[in-house]
């Protein structure tokens, strides 16, 4: 049984590796057959195989491309595995709420990032792109995130994301939230200037960032 | 010595007066001539005014016509959308599904579409002061269209899902991208190829070799046989992609986020090299000093380089910039960059 476990558990995550979909899945399927609890094969398999692809992708062997297969090949096993989660094993995961802000539409970033803080264990709402600043904040609040991820490729929107600061402060709830940044055109200068917590210069980063801001918990 | 005299003599080798200064002034020309960017981005009358009096108020060494990097893909069947004072972005990428690649349309460059403001705007330029400058129009390359096509996440993950139909949108946007550069040069205009998407932030050296590069090539052959020198921009982290960009035939590689010092030494004896002032952080957001302290280190670190410099920023001047720092930066660029090269006892190096 140890051998099976670990067997399909390795297998999970060589598939995530391998950007291999149909393998992921039916894994998945085998994994719950054979007892292993839903929780174990995501964190141990899928997301072990996650942390290999963003060493690869921190490294240079993989790409945009790849991220966005393997992240399928993990996402697919995951729907598999969802229905059979006991509510108590996932623990309590810190929250982020994570978008592109309003005017810019340019998202593959932002995807990037919210892989790896779904591989991180975070719990990760996607606002998606082109997001109002209202919506942040709202969104923020009505989930109870800890973080709000900011992302933009151009320095025309860039100052949306100094409006999410403001909002917070005029809402009077800023200090709930940490605020991280990211994208081209911001800096940590930027970061200091706007008022807002962190920011990540590259993927890999902004998660080493999210779980320093959230406390370490990750 | 005239932009145009002084870019004529750069690209053949004579003597010159100082290091060709070309900052990349895209849409920010609306901006300077009091337009918003909707209101000059699809007409080319507007445009050209536009990049006119931009260029009689720096004096840069080349006009940069740009609107957005979806202008072809629009033509072929993308629908955009237009925020009031941004550039026009992909909205709906017109191939959804694989079968869609059916709905590609074949353009003409002188239909109702985003080339033909283009080509107006390269005719009032040439028109008003074509005497004195070089008319540049920068398209976006089969890369970059392809992804506004498709989608760029779709285009990705295509690379390796449907490789096929990659290379068929690929194909599709280098035909499109032959006739725009054959147009630009019927009259008058530089084409420059920009391919912000095939960035090494996105594709790896191996599928750049493959996605990027062959059509790249076809195009700047294009450019050749008019006589012409090739410009390739690719904006962000480049370092990786240096040599296939080289390879791509390129005359002037214009960089973004890499080590001029570093690029000269794998590239510099095979093309000129074109940056790389940091367009956020020291044109839109630093002062005076540090314009000119990044001015004088891009110039220390590839000033010499074996097949020449071009100083620019790495990529397109934020839309709101200050325009007294577009002066700032034109002005350290004509003092430091007077030949031959006086520059500054070294300092410590500013951060790469």
């Amino acid at each position: 049984m140890a051998d099976r476990r670990a067997e399909l558990l390795q297998g999970l995550a060589d598939a995530v590796v391998e950007m291999d979909e149909e393998r992921a899945t039916s894994l998945a399927a085998e994994a719950i057959e054979a007892g292993i609890d839903a929780y174990e094969a995501i964190s141990e398999g899928l997301a072990r195989g996650m942390e290999v692809v963003s060493e690869k992708y921190d490294n240079e062997e993989y790409f945009v491309p790849e991220i966005l297969l393997c992240s399928d090949a993990m996402y697919a096993a995951i729907e598999v595995l969802k229905p059979h989660l006991k509510p108590e094993s996932a623990g309590t995961p810190a929250k982020v709420v994570i978008g592109v802000i309003e005017g810019d539409t340019h998202d593959i970033g932002k995807n990037i990032v919210r892989i790896m803080l779904d591989t991180a264990g975070f719990e990760v709402h996607d606002l998606g792109r082109d997001v109002p600043v209202e919506r942040f904040v709202s969104e923020a609040q009505r989930v109870g995130a800890q973080i709000i991820a900011i992302s933009t490729l151009m320095s025309t929107t860039r100052d949306g994301m100094r409006r999410v600061v403001e909002r917070l402060e005029a809402e009077g709830v800023r200090d709930q939230f940490k605020v991280l940044i990211g994208g081209p055109p911001v800096s940590w200068a930027f970061c200091r200037e706007i008022g807002a917590d962190a920011y990540g210069n590259s993927a890999p980063e902004g998660v080493r960032l999210a779980r320093e801001l959230a406390g370490g918990a990750q | 010595m005239t932009s145009k005299e002084r870019m004529g003599a750069f690209l053949t080798g004579q003597p010159l007066d100082r290091v060709p200064i070309i900052p990349l002034l895209l849409n920010i020309a609306a901006r300077l001539a009091g337009m918003t960017v909707r209101e000059h981005g699809r007409d080319g009358l507007k445009m050209g005014q536009a990049h006119v009096r931009t260029w009689q108020r720096y004096r840069q060494d080349m006009i940069t016509i740009f609107t957005d990097t979806a202008v072809l893909a629009e033509a072929m069947g993308t629908k955009l959308c237009y925020p009031d004072d941004d550039a026009a972005r992909v909205d709906v990428p017109v191939v959804q599904e694989p079968g869609d690649v059916d709905k590609l349309l074949d353009p003409d460059p002188w239909g109702d579409n985003g080339m033909r403001t283009y080509l107006e705007a390269i005719q009032h330029c040439n028109a008003e002061v074509g005497d004195e400058v070089f008319v540049g129009c920068c398209f976006a390359a089969p890369f970059t269209t392809a992804a506004c096509l498709r989608g760029t996440d779709r285009l990705a993950r295509d690379l390796r899902k449907h490789p096929g139909l990659a290379k068929a949108l690929l194909e599709a946007a280098t035909a499109v991208g032959l006739k725009f550069i054959d147009a630009c040069v019927a009259v008058g205009g530089v084409p420059a190829i920009v391919d912000p998407v095939a960035t090494g932030s996105v594709l790896g050296p191996d599928q750049f070799d493959e996605f990027a590069q062959p059509y790249l090539a076809t195009q700047i052959q294009r450019i050749h046989s008019y006589g012409l020198p090739a410009l390739l921009h690719i904006c962000g982290k480049t370092h990786r992609l240096l040599e296939a960009m080289a390879d791509t035939g390129a005359d002037i590689l214009s960089l973004d986020v890499v080590d001029l010092g570093e690029a000269k030494a794998r590239v510099g004896d095979r093309v000129t090299l074109m940056g790389n002032v940091s367009p956020s952080q020291t044109l839109l957001e630093g002062s005076a000093e540090k314009i000119e302290a990044e001015v004088i280190d891009c110039l220390r670190r590839a000033a010499d380089s074996p097949r020449g410099f071009i100083l620019a920023t790495g990529c397109e001047v934020p839309l709101h910039t200050p325009p007294e720092s577009i002066g700032v930066f034109m002005a350290a660029g004509e003092r430091w960059g007077k030949l031959p090269l006086e520059l500054p006892a070294s300092g410590p190096e500013s951060p790469a």
